[in-house]
C-alpha cells in the first residue's frame, strides 16, 4: 500500500496576479504581447518584495532562454512604460507590485508602496484601478477613486 | 435720490433677513440629521451590547469584525512556471493568453467565466473581451487545452447526438500552473481530471508542485515532488 505523507507546512512561492489591472492592461493594450510573456517569466527571477534577483541582462537572458539582445529591447522598454521600475531608497530593479506581488499581496512592505507612491507622484506610469496605499505598517489596497 | 437709497436699503435688508433665515434653518436640518444619525448608532451599540450580553451568557463572546482586503488576486506557481519556460514547452503568445486568461478566472473553481454575466465564457467571448482575434484566440486555447494548461468539460450526450460539442465548452486553467482561491483548498473533482489526465507529465516534464489529494478529502492541495515521501 502507498501512503502518500502530505507535510503540512510548506508552501510554493507563488506570485499573485492583480486581476483588475491585468484587465485594465488588457482593455487599454499596454503591453504587447512579447512584453507580458517576458514580464511574467520575469516574476520566476524576482524575491518577495517584487526585486529581480539579478539585474544582468545576460543573466536574465539565460535563465529565460532568450536572446540578449531581445532580453534588453523587452527590459527597456517595461522599464520605459513603468512596469518595471529602479528603486530609488532601495536598489535594483523591481516589478511593479500593483501588476504583480511575489508572496503575499496582503503583506507588501510599506518601503515598497512607497517606492510606487513616488512613481504615481511623478505621474509615471499608467493609472491602475487598483492601488497600494500606505497603510499602519504595510501595503493596502485601495480601488482609485 | 434719497428715495432710491431707501428703496435700495430695504431691498437689501429684505435679501439679508432672508439670507439669515435660511442660514438659520440650514443649521436646524443639520442638527436634525446628526440627532438621527446620533439615535441610529445609538440604538446599533446598545442591540449590540444586549446580543454580547446574551452571547455572554451561553459562553460564547463577540468579536469585531476586521475590515477585510476585497482585492482579487490569482496566483501563479512561480517553480511550476519555470520549469515549463525552462523545457520551453509554452510559446510567448500561449503565455500572454493565458495571463490575460488569469483575469476571467473564478474564485475557487479556477473555471472561466463571463464577468458580467456569471456564466462560462464561450472562445468567441473570451476573444472580445481580450480584444484578440477569434481564429488566433480559437487556435491557442486549442493548444493550450492539447498541452495540458486548460482543460474543458464536455458533454458526451453532445457528442453521440450532433457530432461535436454545440453549446459553452466550461474551460478551467490547470490549478497546477495559476490558480483563483486558496491553493490549498483545490476543488476535488478538478484535482481529479488534473491528475488522472495529466498531459504535462505525459509529456516528460515533472512539476515541481503536484496537485494531491488524501481518500476522500474534500479539498486537494499542492505538494512540493521532491519533499513528498513514499
Amino acid at each position: 500500500m502507498t501512503v502518500i505523507a502530505m507535510p503540512t507546512d510548506e508552501e510554493p512561492q507563488v506570485t499573485n496576479i492583480a486581476i483588475e489591472n491585468i484587465r485594465y492592461i488588457t482593455e487599454n493594450r499596454v503591453l504587447t504581447s512579447a512584453e507580458a510573456s517576458f514580464l511574467t517569466e520575469l516574476t520566476i527571477l524576482a524575491e518577495p518584495g517584487n526585486r529581480l534577483k539579478t539585474t544582468s541582462v545576460r543573466e536574465i537572458a539565460k535563465k529565460l532562454k532568450r536572446s540578449e539582445r531581445r532580453t534588453r529591447d523587452l527590459l527597456r522598454s517595461l522599464l520605459r512604460k513603468s512596469i518595471l521600475f529602479e528603486g530609488g531608497n532601495q536598489k535594483g530593479i523591481f516589478i511593479h507590485p500593483e501588476i504583480m506581488v511575489v508572496g503575499d499581496p496582503e503583506n507588501v512592505p510599506l518601503w515598497l508602496v512607497e517606492e510606487v507612491m513616488k512613481l504615481r507622484q511623478r505621474k509615471e506610469g499608467p493609472a491602475w484601478p487598483l492601488v497600494l496605499m500606505p497603510g499602519r505598517r504595510r501595503g493596502v489596497w485601495r480601488w482609485r477613486g | 435720490m434719497a428715495f432710491g437709497a431707501h428703496a435700495g436699503q430695504t431691498a437689501g435688508g429684505v435679501a439679508m433677513e432672508r439670507l439669515t433665515t435660511l442660514r438659520r434653518r440650514l443649521r436646524e436640518a443639520e442638527v436634525r440629521a446628526r440627532n438621527q444619525d446620533y439615535s441610529w448608532a445609538d440604538g446599533l451599540l446598545e442591540e449590540a451590547e444586549r446580543a454580547e450580553r446574551r452571547a455572554n451568557e451561553r459562553s460564547f463572546m463577540l468579536i469585531r469584525r476586521r475590515q477585510k482586503n476585497n482585492a482579487w488576486f490569482s496566483q501563479v506557481i512561480s517553480e511550476n512556471f519555470f520549469c515549463l519556460t525552462r523545457h520551453e514547452y509554452m510559446t510567448g503568445a500561449e503565455k500572454a493568453l493565458l495571463i490575460d486568461l488569469l483575469s476571467l478566472l473564478e474564485l475557487g473553481t479556477n473555471a472561466i467565466v463571463h464577468p458580467d454575466q456569471n456564466r462560462f465564457c464561450t472562445v468567441t467571448e473570451i476573444a472580445e473581451l481580450l480584444k484578440r482575434k477569434l481564429r488566433n484566440t480559437r487556435e491557442l486555447i486549442n493548444k493550450l487545452i492539447e498541452k495540458g494548461i486548460i482543460y474543458e468539460f464536455v458533454d458526451p450526450s453532445q457528442i453521440k447526438e450532433y457530432g461535436r460539442v454545440i453549446t459553452e465548452r466550461p474551460l478551467y486553467v490547470n490549478p497546477e500552473i495559476a490558480y483563483a482561491g486558496d491553493r490549498n483548498k483545490v476543488n476535488a473533482v478538478m484535482a481529479r481530471q488534473v491528475i488522472q489526465y495529466d498531459h504535462i507529465k505525459r509529456n516528460k516534464i515533472n512539476l515541481p508542485w503536484k496537485l494531491e489529494y488524501e481518500p476522500n478529502a474534500e479539498y486537494a492541495r499542492l505538494i512540493h515532488q521532491k519533499k513528498r515521501r513514499k
